[in-house]
């Protein structure tokens, strides 16, 4: 009861300004600046809901669940900041993908008030931090700072684009009331500024620029079918194999065309991937987005355009028998070759260091945490990576295509006791085709092949190699 | 340190009402001093503990963290008060923490100043909950999972005044200083290795500094 009063204190005392600031803006005072949907840019509403991104899971913890580890106090912030950062023995998950969720909460706090991309990322990283100084007495986590402020960058920036392709500020009546809800749900915090500040009822102009709204070079691919994997572990004198099949379902979206657009903000351009398995380890269990930073010409001709980017990478991969994740940043060329008015073949290179990166690990549950309460399945480190993609484009669609990519995660944390240096180097190739049958609809094929070789100095861990096959037939719809 | 008198928070308020306010509740027109509007409020301080938790505990040290709305002369806000004790002596390595919610009104003066005094009252919930070997049930619950507190909670009511004084660097940034002064009450706590039982009540008297940011 004492939470539901606070939550409607609270509630009050944010609203109450903002109404009124939502007055303010439909008198088009011009001395407040706005961004392209017309949320005023405040830096206090973003600092108060980090603040209150903190508080609910904080009280949740405190006064709901009765958590050991949410009795914060001056005493308990010296003694975390003095002790420095740690690791965690969190699940991969929980790591992986509920933490960057969690910042891109911060982020959106920050974004959907107004501010850049560069103006909100270190509301991410802040938020994140104040969590880990002082949301919690457990000790601060390396791996969650770095994977909440700078995954929680990448999926806010990833769910405010995408809730931006759902909104309409010129739509009326239950499809209005349809897409608010829809963008509610994508990025929550959004959909929360634009209920009290009234936009979410107002009749006005949506953003002049489609980078802004729904991008002239929009794909959206639903894939839905059956995947088979195996896999084999295989050390010096031990070997373990096991396979199984499941359905799965897979949104695939590519926001913007490098090549074709004119402007060049973050995320302008990005890609994203969400996997959803069933009968796996858990349902979400795939996530990556690659979001183009920056973007230049490097050469453009009648026949051949080429582009140097810098990317943000997030890598989640959370199936029974592999677990990889990471935040990275990236340099890379892509580039076009046209072979007629409908064809084309495009490359993309890419070369990135992790700040944190993770994989499964069969000697991980030796890591060294403090308070430790679950034994981890995977190392976590820092490293580089690459990848290199080519694909045959045929009337935006990619018909045919073939990757490869490397990544090498230094632990830095797990299998590497007692001083020994543990290193894995992850190799995947993936060869994979696409047949429009009629319309919007198709089906495809893909098979991928990863090799995970683990080099263990510990006396007494035997170096791993395990190999996994994926093999997926699926039937596509093309959204947009 | 010795608890203050509850009446000296009171004469402190008093000289506070006393000195001449602004006329009015127009807001304020200076640059450099905030108008109405939405703020945050973040606070450390020492706090001193009588009643029967003066008996239990000691060397309080609170944070403060709120969030106010100031309209003429009137604040009100959230204020969510976190702090820790130390056991008395020769328990103490163990600890106490404490969380409390509360609505606070505060009342300013000679707003048009950088230095303005304030007196301000709050009401809400408050929360100890012991920490440390010397609290944990023996033997443990048979339910208890990973990640929840053993130690049961104490929560009850509180209620307090305040007196103090603002500056304002800027229309935006300020620190705040205050004394205090809180009761409360809450479910009876027993600790049998200190031979105190049924401890109910305390009072508390606060000396914060914080810091202020105005919208």
């Amino acid at each position: 009861m004492r939470i539901r009063t606070a939550g409607l204190v609270a509630a009050a005392l944010l609203a109450l300004p903002v109404s009124a600031r939502a007055q303010q803006e439909m008198t088009n005072d011009t001395s407040v600046v706005r961004n392209a949907w017309g949320a005023r840019r405040s830096f206090g509403l973003a600092v108060g809901e980090v603040a209150l991104v903190n508080a609910i899971p904080w009280f949740f913890n405190e006064f709901i669940r009765g958590g050991n580890f949410t009795q914060v106090n001056p005493r308990s912030w010296v003694e975390n900041i003095s002790n420095g950062f740690f690791f965690d023995d969190n699940q991969f998950n929980t790591n992986f993908f509920a933490h960057p969720y969690h910042g891109s909460l911060y982020y959106s706090a920050a974004r959907s008030n107004g501010l850049s991309y560069w103006q909100s990322a270190p509301f991410s990283l802040a938020g994140s931090f104040f969590w880990e100084c002082c949301g919690e007495t457990h000790p601060m986590a390396w791996n969650d700072w770095m994977a909440t402020g700078i995954g929680g960058i990448a999926i806010g920036e990833t769910l405010y684009r995408v809730s931006s392709t759902v909104l309409d500020n010129q739509a009326t009546g239950p499809g209005r009331i349809g897409r608010e809800v829809g963008a509610f749900f994508i990025d929550p915090v959004r959909g929360f500024n634009r209920v009290v500040s009234g936009r979410a009822g107002r009749v006005y102009a949506n953003p002049v620029d489609p980078q802004d709204h729904i991008p002239d070079h929009l794909s959206n691919y639903l894939r839905a079918g059956y995947r088979r994997i195996e896999s084999s572990v295989n050390t010096n004198d031990s070997k373990y194999e096991e396979g199984y099949g499941a359905p799965f379902v897979e949104f695939d979206m590519r926001f913007g065309d490098p090549f074709e657009d004119s402007r060049h903000k973050p995320f302008d351009q990005f890609q994203m991937d969400l996997k959803m398995n069933f009968g796996d380890a858990t349902f979400i269990g795939g996530f990556r987005i690659v979001g183009n930073l920056v973007t230049k010409d490097l050469s453009k001709s009648e026949g051949a355009h080429h582009l140097f980017v810098v990317t943000q990478n997030f890598d989640y991969n959370n199936t029974n028998v592999v677990e990889f994740g990471g935040q990275a940043f990236g340099a890379g060329i892509l580039s076009k070759w046209r072979l007629s008015d409908s064809w084309s073949l495009r490359s993309d290179l890419n070369l990135h260091g992790y700040v944190l990166n993770s994989v499964n690990s069969e000697y991980a549950f030796s890591a060294e945490v403090p308070d430790r309460e679950a034994l981890r399945k995977y190392d976590m480190g820092a490293g580089a990576g690459t990848w290199l993609n080519l694909g045959v484009v045929r009337n935006g669609l990619e018909v045919f295509g073939l990757g490869y990519r490397l990544a090498w995660v230094h632990t830095l944390n797990g299998s590497n006791v007692n001083g020994g240096d543990t290193n894995h180097l992850v190799q995947s190739a993936i060869v994979r085709g696409a047949v429009p049958i009629v319309g919007r609809w198709g089906v495809g094929a893909d098979a991928m092949g990863y090799l995970r070789d683990s080099y263990f100095e510990q006396i007494g861990f035997d170096d791993v190699e395990q190999k996994v096959g994926v093999v997926r037939v699926f039937g596509w719809f093309r959204t947009f | 340190m010795r608890p203050i008198p509850f009446i000296a928070v009171l004469g402190l308020a008093a000289v506070v009402v006393v000195s001449p306010p602004q006329a009015g509740a127009q807001q304020a027109d200076r640059a450099d001093v905030p108008g109405d509007g939405f703020g945050f409020q973040a606070a450390l301080g020492f706090t001193s503990i009588s009643q029967d938790y003066g008996d239990v505990i000691t060397d309080g040290i609170p944070a403060e963290g709120g969030v106010w709305y100031q309209t003429g002369a009137f604040r009100g806000g959230l204020n969510v008060l976190v702090a820790s004790y130390d056991v008395v002596d020769p328990f103490g390595s163990q600890s106490i923490s404490q969380v409390e919610i509360a609505a606070s009104a505060l009342l300013r003066f000679r707003r048009q100043h950088r230095l303005q005094p304030f007196v301000g009252a709050r009401i809400g919930a408050i929360r100890f909950r012991p920490e440390g070997a010397l609290f944990d049930p023996v033997p443990p619950p048979p339910d208890e999972l990973p990640g929840e507190n053993p130690a049961k909670e104490r929560t009850g009511l509180v209620g307090g005044l305040s007196a103090g004084a603002e500056f304002w660097f800027t229309r935006h940034v300020g620190l705040q200083a205050l004394v205090g002064y809180r009761a409360f009450s809450t479910d009876a706590l027993d600790i049998p290795l200190l031979g105190v039982t049924d401890v109910k009540t305390g009072g508390a008297f606060d000396l914060r500094l914080g810091v202020e940011w105005a919208i």
